[in-house]
């Protein structure tokens, strides 16, 4: 009777379950290894019990959880697949370094037989395990992304272990090499590469796949071992202020086994399951891989084995051929082989994937402009809507993805001047910003009122018949606009010239017809002007369109594929307001974005994608009226990606902040990290929103809608914008590739 | 010892003076300190020794099968067909071995590669050469060599065949290349009694129709009395007699020769009491500038002891013994 070969079935099987759970993790769990639930709730005897992470073993976390409240155990099985891929990476790498000086070696290569010598014993008086730890914890290292930091990993890996397989080959080398038909080879005439090729390889071939699958075992082991020093793929080390001083956490986001070790052994004493569970599938699939190498020796070194044979058909490449040649056991083993060779081909394929996002394809509105209160707004809306629909998207409430709010009455200026002395050299927006004023030309002398003190002002009649000047710095808004209506019910005005506050001027195509005269805004550089001028005439002329009364929130949402993590959403707020053909661009960027997103059906997390009127102008913006009608849970709203400031299709630098993102909210603060990082690799400069650090929170003071959903509604909210400094040499297509890319992949 | 060319040219192969070391460049051993041959085209030479004697090494070094760390020439040279053979780098030696000088090991079914079935062996040697062939003329060769069903044999693995039926095999290959020279290194040493004498026949034979010029290495000296030609015999690294072999068996020119034969010949007349040697052999280590054969030797005199002799040409060869020669001479 044959006896059983214990070791290949044991090691067969490992393997296979390994393979499957690479292959399917969703059918060993159903818990996403993101999720984190720091705190359980529960009542007991009516008192509110709350447990802090980690959680031991129980039935809501097979394995317990870690101290961010992870699951282990589908932190485990979705962990599989990137541990054992560097696993197989380090022992390919170490095999492409020794294969080729053992063989050189063993041919009498004196620099390849000392080299594979003195590496052995470098390594063996430092341990490898020492060295790799050092190089590993470079700052350089420690930063990269993840696909180069698995590049990075194994290489080290594979330099600092390949002696001590360079020396077992070099060994088995001089064995063959001594054998008598090496001998009558060389007898025959062949010649040195040809008798390596021919007769040493073949030789070689049974001894390398056994110890193919024991260098993938002793790989492993050395990854655990670097696990337990805090040195594995995804390293991410998190300073974070506490009131005790400052802690380091080393923090693994990517499921890795080594990564969970890490994190996991300062809480050996309190929370030994985080350790325990993984230490043990390391162990398993160690023992998976020994066992297997040591089953495969066993059939490949008997001497009538096929093996040598079999590959060398495999080489032929006559398929038809080789499946014939095989046994039933063998088709099912070479089918297994394939599909695992095609698996890990297809990890770096999907790896990387660098195109822009095109934009050119979507078909825009022919309307060259779409402002809010507009037909060509109602239309862009409509259009939004329809591809919402395209893309199967739900509306927020049940009848249309349109939501309307109600604006208050403003007009758009159409046309408008601005004149002083004779110098017409002044521009809307950065000198002179018209807030109320009927149509028509006004022109007269200027009062300058900057110096006096309104509030105990009785009398304005020298004021009669001019344009009165008032210094916003000195008083709040309240106190203006009551001074105004003063002055106007006393003596009849032209207008009002307002100096504006630092940093107050802003570009405005709208501006109210309320009030009976003029009023303007003017920068402190034009007051200046006006006040070095004797007898200052200003002449202002300005013709507008009254809009309609109604704002449009266009709002679809994607639904995550995720069942445990699809109440989670991530909301993406977008402009579609436009004044030129450019700015049309932003509409189809939006439009491609969410297309782009959307389609894909890997989003475990739901979206919510906004598109928001009015939001040139604050006032007008729609962000009021989702902030006051939030269609959604907030408190499930992971994130808001902010974009509604993007009004560029064209940029140097983008103004970038994750400040309201803070480490508190997890997965937004790791999507803004990630983001950010993404960007500034990809050379996309960042400026700062600028802000304000009051309490303990972060204030954005360029636009006050930057804050409106962090501090009214408590999402977190990171901002994109565009920066109207530079030549515009990153486009948005670039910046849409980067977010698609990083939505998508964002595990976190 | 110094040859013209226009003899080389006659001979096939002309070894003089041959003198190897083997081991490290630290610790070398001198394994061979003085070795002549001279093979003209189709004749049979015996190489004869005890283990030990050189005579496996001086033929390896003809083949050039050493390592270039593992031996070094410390003199002589090999002229093959006119060319020095030492001189020749690497890759002029694999022209040669195989297409003119091939080589019969002692161990046929070691040194057939274990992994590779007998035909594909045979057709990678023939490609290695640029040989043409048909699969028939494969398969005539090996019925030649007396395999039978040779179309089986050809998709077997070495280890399914018999040590007779690898030998033949070694033997197919080596005259497949249509060699000029044929080394055979105690060819019969590890095969059945009863097949040794197929194996001599069928070098004979394989010597007659090809006019093979046969290096046939034994220590046993049946076999070579059956096969061989001429006959050198060897002993402590030495070559100490040579000449036809009727002559040595007829009239040895040494004491080793004399007792060799004295050996033999009482195995064969069937006497009670066998005749054997006393002493052991020489082994490397105790090499010394004296006649090898001194201490068993019983016609030594002091002068035996005053360097290595030098080989004296008598009637029929040469001999390492000047006493004995000086007999010979006087006899005659």
């Amino acid at each position: 009777m044959k006896r059983m070969n214990m070791p290949l079935i044991m090691g067969t099987l490992i393997i296979v379950l390994l393979l499957a759970v690479i292959l399917f993790p969703e059918a060993f769990t159903s818990k996403s290894p993101y999720n984190m639930q720091h705190l359980i709730f529960s009542r007991e005897g009516g008192s509110l019990e709350v447990e802090v992470a980690p959680h031991p073993p129980s039935a809501q976390f097979i394995l317990g959880s870690d101290d961010m409240g992870r699951d282990i155990y589908s932190f485990i099985i979705y962990g599989t697949g990137l541990t054992i891929l560097l696993g197989v990476l380090t022992a390919i790498g170490r095999f492409l370094i020794a294969v080729p000086m053992a063989i050189s070696a063993g041919f009498g290569n004196g620099t390849s037989k000392t080299t594979i010598r003195q590496f052995n014993i470098l390594f063996s008086a430092i341990p490898a395990l020492l060295i790799s730890v050092i190089i590993l914890k470079l700052d350089y290292l420690a930063g990269l992304d993840k696909r180069a930091s698995i590049l990075a990993f194994v290489t080290v890996l594979s330099l600092v272990g390949w002696p001590k397989l360079g020396a077992l080959l070099m060994e088995r080398v001089d064995f063959i090499n001594k054998q008598p038909f090496i001998r009558s080879e060389v007898a025959i005439g062949k010649g040195r590469i040809k008798i390596a090729v021919e007769n040493v390889f073949p030789h070689l071939a049974p001894e390398m796949v056994v110890l193919f699958f024991m260098e993938i075992a002793r790989a492993l082991s050395m990854i655990m071992q670097l696990g337990i020093f805090s040195v594995f793929v995804g390293f991410l080390k998190i300073i974070k202020d506490t009131e005790g001083g400052v802690s380091f956490y080393d923090i693994s986001f990517e499921p890795e086994w080594a990564g969970m070790l890490s994190t996991a052994k300062n809480f050996l004493s309190t929370a030994p399951w985080a350790v325990i569970f993984p230490a043990i599938a390391f162990f398993i699939s160690v023992l998976g891989f020994n066992l297997f190498g040591e089953g495969l020796r066993n059939i490949l070194q008997r001497k009538d084995s096929l093996f040598i044979p079999r590959v060398r058909k495999l080489l032929s490449f006559d398929i038809k051929y080789i499946w014939s040649s095989f046994s039933r056991k063998g088709k099912a083993f070479s089918v297994i082989f394939v599909v695992s060779i095609i698996f890990s081909l297809s990890f770096f394929i999907l790896a990387g994937n660098g195109k822009k996002l095109d934009i050119t394809d979507v078909s825009l509105p022919e309307a060259h402009t779409a402002v809010i209160g507009t037909d060509e707004a109602y239309a862009a809306a409509r259009l939004i809507s329809t591809k919402m629909e395209e893309l199967e998207l739900t509306p927020m409430d049940s009848e249309s993805f349109i939501h309307t709010y109600t604006i208050p009455t403003v007009s758009l200026i159409l046309e408008q001047k601005f004149v002083l002395g004779n110098q017409d050299k002044y521009s809307a927006g950065t000198d002179y910003t018209i807030l109320d004023s009927p149509d028509g030309s006004f022109s007269g002398g200027i009062y300058d009122a900057t110096r006096m003190d309104l509030f105990s002002m009785e009398d304005f009649s020298m004021m009669e018949d001019y344009f009165v000047m008032i210094d916003k710095a000195y008083y709040n808004d309240a106190a203006i606009s009551y001074f105004m209506n003063k002055i106007e019910g006393s003596v009849s005005v032209r207008g009002f010239i307002l100096v504006a506050r630092s940093g107050e001027m802003h570009p405005n195509i709208y501006c109210d017809r309320i009030a009976p005269t003029t009023r303007v805004m003017i920068s402190g550089e034009t007051a200046k002007d006006i006040k070095d001028m004797e007898k200052p005439e200003i002449n202002i002329s300005i013709s507008a369109k009254t809009l309609g009364e109604t704002g449009l929130n266009v709002i679809g949402f994607c639904k995550g594929m995720d069942e445990l993590l699809n109440e989670e959403v991530i909301m993406i707020g977008l402009p579609f307001n436009y004044s030129d053909d450019g700015e049309k661009q932003i509409l189809g960027f939006g439009i491609r974005l969410m297309e782009e997103i959307c389609k894909k059906d890997k989003n475990r997390r739901s979206l919510m994608f906004v598109f928001m009127d009015g939001t040139d102008y604050s006032k007008l913006s729609g962000i009021h009226a989702l902030e006051a009608d939030y269609p959604y849970s907030a408190s499930k709203t992971k994130v808001f990606i902010n974009m509604l400031d993007l009004n560029q299709a064209g940029f140097d630098n983008l103004i970038f902040s994750n400040l309201q993102a803070p480490f508190t909210r997890q997965y937004a603060w790791s999507l803004g990290r990630q983001l950010k990082s993404n960007l500034e690799q990809a050379g996309i400069g960042i400026t700062e929103a600028k802000s304000i650090f009051f309490g303990d929170q972060y204030y954005f003071t360029d636009d006050p809608t930057y804050n409106t959903m962090f501090m009214d509604r408590g999402i977190a909210t990171i901002i994109i914008a565009a920066d109207d400094e530079g030549n515009g040499k990153n486009s948005i297509e670039h910046l849409g590739r980067i977010l698609v890319d990083t939505i998508n992949d964002n595990i976190y | 010892m110094t040859t013209s060319t226009e003899d080389n040219m006659n001979s096939l192969l002309k070894i003089s003076n041959l003198q190897v070391s083997l081991g490290t460049k630290y610790k070398p051993v001198k394994i061979i300190r003085g070795f002549d041959l001279c093979l003209e085209k189709g004749e049979i030479v015996g190489v004869l020794g005890e283990s030990g004697s050189g005579k496996t090494v001086s033929s390896r070094m003809i083949a050039g099968l050493f390592e270039k760390d593992e031996s070094s020439m410390d003199a002589g040279e090999i002229l093959f067909k006119g060319k020095n053979l030492t001189m020749l780098s690497e890759k002029e030696m694999n022209m040669i071995r195989g297409r003119e000088i091939a080589y019969v090991f002692q161990d046929p079914t070691m040194s057939l590669n274990p992994y590779k079935k007998v035909g594909k062996q045979l057709r990678d040697f023939l490609d290695t050469h640029d040989i043409e062939y048909t699969s028939e003329s494969l398969v005539n060769t090996l019925k030649e060599v007396g395999i039978n069903r040779p179309e089986t044999v050809l998709e077997m693995f070495p280890f399914q065949l018999s040590g007779g039926q690898n030998q033949r095999i070694m033997i197919c290959q080596a005259i497949l290349g249509k060699p000029d020279l044929l080394i055979a290194d105690e060819p019969t040493s590890s095969i059945d009694a009863m097949l040794r004498k197929k194996i001599l026949d069928l070098l004979t034979d394989i010597n007659r129709k090809y006019g093979m010029a046969i290096i046939f290495i034994t220590h046993d000296f049946d076999v070579a009395k059956y096969i061989c030609d001429k006959l050198v015999i060897m002993y402590g690294g030495l070559m100490i007699e040579q000449g036809p072999l009727e002559r040595i068996l007829s009239n040895p020119m040494h004491p080793y020769s004399d007792e060799l034969i004295k050996c033999a010949s009482s195995l064969d007349s069937g006497d009670s009491r066998l005749y054997s040697l006393e002493g052991s052999p020489l082994v490397p280590s105790q090499f010394r500038d004296e006649c090898p054969f001194y201490n068993r030797c019983a016609y030594r005199i002091d002068s035996c002891l005053e360097g290595i002799p030098k080989m004296v040409d008598v009637t029929g060869g040469s001999t390492r013994c000047p006493v004995w020669a000086e007999r010979g001479k006087s006899r005659v």
